[in-house]
């Protein structure tokens, strides 16, 4: 497909989301909109941490007496969270059987199984000095140690003036690492974009800059505060990297049936992929990436339905040749009951091979672009108890099922999966503590190997 | 009527992204045709179809079954003999390495691939006997490999591994490696192999009247390949081995399991247009990589450890140089000459009766001169028979490396076969 081609459907559907929708009713605005920044918009925002929501107006009480003018609220705002951890992985704390001396070895074992935090990063990378071709996680590279890791300091700035509807914010993270084989401690720009809401009365925002993957439901949990469990599914690596570039995003209520439509169009370098598969930081091949999500929501007075449907298409940012393609199809759902809730996502990715030796990720440049094929899914499980003690407001216990079938072309494919079971406790709105166990296994195609792992973390959102 | 702001902000969508679109659509590269492995099956095709890889014709390494062997031919041979009916051949190509005939094949072309990896092949035995490794093999059981041909990760450049399996074992019980490595099994590695996968009808060519392979121009009997299936992904596959010990890979954290190269010289003339066209004449197979200086390491057995993988140099000739063409071969001697490029000297009688006469037929010399004076041949030959000879007397800007590297298992070297 040209360059051109491949705009004209991103094209309509950007015309799509600038349509001006039929007024509505003034009551829809206010608390929905608001909502839906914090929920369907994509970027994880400061006011959707924990510890730094906006008060609930109908929960406050009604002042009495002498009240004061409202203080002039600053257009500046500063917010984070710090995530400590601790995980022991069994074995060697990789996927990589000792014994197995096929090459590459990151094509015949799943390096992203025995992930530690909330970020992805492994145990180990540990190949036994194997050549290995570029698809790879970060590690923290405690081997199977138990060790208390420095997960994350993260630090979001924030401006929003009153007198524009633009939003611009920063978020600067610190993850401290070990020299040896992590590749160091890092200080990332994990998102730096600006966000227009031209509309006060339509739920339209045009963002431009490094943000939030649009393709399924799981980035939304990237950052730890947000996540009910610990770690990223099997598949998040192939839906919850950050993007550099341009975003829509529409949403339109229907109450009539209690339902709302939205559509988060992103044209973007790379695709949704993690960047230590895929720089977001630049295009290789100067063609766009294109990713569209077109959602449905249901909001009922006890239960609450989101469908979703994904899919993306563009060159392969980790190679030169804008002829070679990577297309991915995702479909999701979430359901909120009491205090139930599920969640699922199927992926489907195909990537062409590249058509010269060459392979660039954000952890270093490889042999080849191999082609590729991956189908997966995972669903959670998750049940979310109100306490009434003033220190522990919720306890969740939680129970995700992973799967997915990958294979690199003519090297047979592998069949993984992952049972993940935890717990989390919610403390003043300040303070996470979760645990959970991943029971990983091969099922086919990838040799049998202890990469089992134990791991908590503290998160303290201020 | 449509308010102001609406208007505005899709005319600035519209506007951007015609501009994105322009700059995105000036940017856009053309396509290079991918990296590809040759293989012997493929190889095969080509050669049964008339067609060209790297820009060489695929009959120059495998001849049909009952068509003529190109080297067996006209202007090498006064009347073309004929590839055996049984099966396909991969031709014999006759080569020199240090100073000495030797002989080739090419069984596989990799192109714009810049390295090859060794991979596992797993034999099962019952016991592990490190003097004889093989010595317990399970009874009936079939080796063991993981990656295809499809694969740019393919190679036919083994190291074996020898799994340790209960006495009991069915011989078919494990037939791909994730099996072996799950159950655990204790593994020894066992040295390597030179296998390409292959269909099970191509075997190093034989010309109709001969029981073996033989080096052309000289007749001596070269090394041949035995055949074999081996388990790959559930599946039989079959495989021709040239041997074992007959390369070398890099044990270097940073080139861990990357294959040893030789380079290889193939003569050549400037042809029209500046252009090197290749003469037909014997390559030189090289010990090492171009420039490493590298000495022969040839095993006990007289294997050598190198030319195995090997990158070919276009090696472009002074018009001075020439080959030693009996009078045998006038046939040759004419279109060289007709060709042009390379001087064609009449061997001295006396040279040609010499009993190693042989030992220098198309062997290239940088005074063919020499080849007319029978009181100082062959001495006052400066041979280019020999990797160090080839870049201590060419110069660099000569030899022109190719971006393919050729599966090419030495069949004859140091005047003896090799292999089975």
């Amino acid at each position: 497909m040209s360059a051109r081609t491949g705009f004209i459907p991103t094209l309509t559907l950007l015309l799509l989301a600038a349509a001006p929708a039929p007024a509505e009713s003034a009551s829809q605005e206010g608390t929905q909109v608001s909502e839906a920044m914090a929920d369907a918009v994509g970027e994880v925002l400061p006011e959707a941490l924990p510890g730094v929501e906006e008060p609930d107006a109908s929960s406050s009480s009604a002042p009495s007496g002498y009240t004061p003018e409202a203080e002039s609220v600053s257009p500046f705002r500063v917010s984070g969270y710090v995530d400590v951890g601790f995980a022991k992985a069994q074995g060697r704390g990789s996927s990589f059987h000792p014994d197995d001396t096929r090459v590459p070895a990151d094509y015949g074992a799943d390096a992203f199984a025995p992930a530690v935090n909330s970020r992805g990063d492994v145990a180990s990378l540990d190949a036994g000095g194997r050549f290995v071709n570029g698809f790879l996680p970060r590690t923290v590279d405690i081997g199977g140690h138990a060790s208390f890791l420095l997960n994350t300091a993260s630090l979001d700035l924030f401006y929003e003036p009153s007198s524009a509807p633009v939003l611009v914010f920063a978020r600067t993270q610190f993850l401290p690492r070990f020299e040896k084989g992590s590749g160091g401690t890092r200080l990332l720009l994990q998102q730096a974009f600006g966000r227009v809401t031209p509309f006060s009365g339509h739920e339209l925002t045009v963002t431009v800059g490094r943000f939030d993957s649009v393709f399924g439901i799981e980035y939304r949990e990237n950052e730890s505060p947000l996540r009910t469990g610990i770690t990223p599914s099997l598949m998040a690596r192939y839906t919850t990297g950050h993007q550099l570039g341009v975003k829509s995003f529409y949403r339109r209520q229907l109450p009539s049936l209690s339902s709302a439509v939205s559509l988060n169009v992103a044209i973007t370098n790379s695709s949704s992929r993690v960047e230590s598969l895929q720089t977001a930081d630049l295009s290789l091949t100067g063609l766009p990436f294109v990713s569209a999500r077109l959602g449905y929501e249901l909001q009922l007075l006890r239960l609450q339905l989101k469908l979703g449907m994904s899919g993306q298409t563009g060159a392969r940012n980790d190679q030169d040749d804008a002829h070679v393609r990577q297309t991915q199809l995702g479909a999701d759902a979430r359901l909120t009951a009491g205090w139930f809730s599920l969640a699922a996502e199927y992926v489907r990715a195909r990537d062409d091979a590249g058509s010269a030796p060459g392979k660039h990720t954000g952890v270093g440049d490889f042999f080849y672009a191999s082609g590729f094929a991956v189908d997966g899914f995972y669903g959670t499980l998750a049940l979310a108890v109100p306490v009434g003690d003033e220190a522990l407001r919720t306890a969740t216990v939680y129970s995700r099922y992973d799967r997915r079938a990958a294979e690199f072309h003519g090297f047979g494919g592998i069949l993984t999966s992952r049972y993940t079971v935890g717990t989390r406790l919610d403390f003043w709105s300040v303070l996470s503590l979760k645990a959970e166990y991943l029971f990983n296994r091969e099922n086919a195609g990838a040799p049998r190997v202890d990469n089992d792992v134990f791991t908590a973390s503290a998160i303290y959102v201020f | 009527m449509i308010p102001a702001p609406f208007v505005l902000l899709r005319m600035a969508i519209v506007l951007a992204l015609l501009l994105l679109a322009t700059a995105c659509g000036s940017s856009s590269q053309g396509s290079t045709p991918p990296p590809h492995i040759w293989t012997l099956r493929q190889l095969r095709e080509a050669s049964l179809f008339a067609g060209t890889i790297a820009g060489v014709p695929a009959t120059e390494w495998i001849t049909p079954r009952g068509q003529p062997i190109p080297q067996w031919s006209p202007p090498f041979s006064p009347t073309p003999l004929l590839q055996v009916e049984e099966q396909d051949g991969l031709n014999v190509l006759p080569a020199f390495s240090q100073g000495r005939p030797a002989a080739f094949a090419v069984a596989e072309v990799w192109e714009r691939v810049p390295e090859v990896w060794v991979q596992p092949w797993y034999v099962l035995v019952t016991a592990y006997e490190p003097s004889n490794p093989g010595q317990y093999r399970l009874k009936d059981s079939l080796p063991v490999v993981d990656i295809e041909e499809e694969s740019l990760f393919y190679s036919p450049f083994w190291e074996i591994i020898y799994a340790v399996v209960p006495e009991d074992t069915p011989p078919d019980r494990y037939t791909s490696a994730t099996a072996l490595l799950s159950a655990g099994l204790p593994m020894h590695r066992g040295g390597g192999l030179l296998a390409p996968l292959t269909p099970s009808d191509v075997m190093p060519a034989i010309a109709e009247g001969h029981t073996g392979p033989v080096r052309p121009y000289t007749g001596e009997a070269v090394g041949s390949a035995r055949q074999g299936e081996t388990w790959l992904h559930g599946r039989r596959v079959p495989y021709l081995s040239f041997g074992s010990s007959n390369f070398t890979w890099s044990t270097a954290p940073s080139r861990a399991g990357i294959i040893d190269e030789a380079a290889l010289y193939v003569f050549a003339r400037a042809g029209s247009e500046g252009r090197p066209t290749p003469l037909g004449l014997p390559a030189v197979i090289g010990t090492g990589p171009r420039g490493a200086g590298q000495v022969a390491r040839v095993s006990a057995a007289g294997v050598p450890l190198f030319g195995a993988l090997s990158r070919p140099h276009l090696a472009l000739l002074p018009v001075s140089a020439g080959p030693f063409v009996p009078s045998t071969m006038e046939p040759l001697k004419d279109m060289l000459r007709g060709e042009g490029g390379v001087s064609v000297v009449d061997v001295h009688p006396d040279i040609q009766a010499r009993a190693d006469a042989q030992d220098y037929v198309l062997r290239v010399a940088l005074n063919p001169d020499c080849f007319q004076d029978p009181a100082r041949f062959p001495t006052a030959c400066r041979w280019l028979d020999s990797q160090a000879a080839v870049e201590t007397n060419l110069a660099p800007s000569s030899l022109l490396p190719q971006d393919v590297l050729f599966t090419s298992p030495v069949l004859f070297y140091d005047g003896k076969k090799v292999g089975r």
